[in-house]
């Protein structure tokens, strides 16, 4: 694997691992939020 | 003053606020990432010593500084809610540990990964590293520990004391390089000047901030999160909100 692959890889990883904590942040909160509109209707 | 402070920090007033934020700090932080991935892959000039390689800085260097001071601002949370008690730090606290935790990840795998074309092999025992690797453990304990309890004030308060305890090994990675005969090379830039050229220096900083939007967006949507859990009963808080 040449040095630029690695670095592409390195670049891949660290937008990888920031787009799954944005997206598990957003879909904790709006679970929440739709339990929350669930709890009230019942 | 604290009355005067606490009445920022009321957490209707906070959800608000992180409503109204989290979407635009994503979007100025994507975009910066976007921007400055696309400057530091193809536009700076590749190095005379490392060649292309080094190019891995750009993500190595704003990922380990985040990962130090998320852990920072964990401590002071933590103090804060020790003395003061106050539910907002305890929310803030608990917000903040995923984030520094994937920062922590992406420094050793990024560091790891350029270690190999540079070192000669992907991990080596030495005190730069190993500290690193100690603090990933500490935040990993810390996210363990959240759900630990039975009750969210004991785990605030075993949260909040081990994140100052833990502190210590903020400075330890810090000079670490400076204390101990380290494979892992010195600080590039010191209060003397930067071993980097300027030409290459201006996109760490930039790269730097991106990071930090991206995660005030992550951070305040946490918030939120806390927020509902803490006070599911104020209904007043998110039944308008998004």
């Amino acid at each position: 694997m040449d040095s630029l692959e690695l670095v592409f890889i390195c670049y891949a990883i660290t937008l990888l691992s920031m787009s799954i904590l944005v997206v598990v942040s957003r879909g904790t909160l709006f679970n929440k939020l739709k339990d929350l509109r669930d709890e009230e209707h019942d | 003053m604290y009355k005067y402070v606490a009445k920022y920090f009321l957490l209707e007033r906070v959800y608000k606020f992180c409503n109204f934020f989290a979407n635009k700090a994503l979007l100025a932080g994507l975009f910066g990432f976007f921007i400055m991935s696309y400057i530091c892959l193809f536009i700076l000039p590749s190095d005379s010593v490392q060649s292309e390689v080094y190019r891995i800085l750009f993500v190595h260097v704003p990922s380990a500084i985040m990962s130090e001071l998320i852990y920072l601002f964990l401590a002071v949370n933590g103090f804060i809610y020790l003395v003061w008690r106050t539910k907002i730090s305890a929310i803030f606290l608990n917000s903040a540990i995923s984030i520094g935790l994937i920062f922590t990840a992406l420094v050793l795998i990024t560091g790891s990964i350029w270690g190999k074309p540079t070192w000669g092999t992907y991990w080596v025992w030495d005190a730069r590293i190993t500290s690193t690797f100690i603090l990933l453990i500490q935040y990993v304990c810390l996210l363990a520990l959240k759900t630990s309890f039975t009750t969210r004030q004991i785990a605030d308060q075993i949260i909040s004391i081990l994140s100052i305890i833990g502190a210590i090994n903020i400075p330890i990675i810090k000079f670490s390089v400076n204390w101990w005969n380290t494979l892992h090379q010195g600080p590039s830039i010191t209060t003397s000047g930067s071993s980097i050229d300027g030409e290459m220096l201006y996109a760490l900083p930039l790269m730097l901030i991106a990071f930090m939007f991206i995660s005030l967006s992550i951070f305040l949507r946490n918030i939120q999160f806390e927020i509902l859990l803490r006070a599911p009963s104020k209904k007043e808080i998110w039944r308008d909100h998004g």
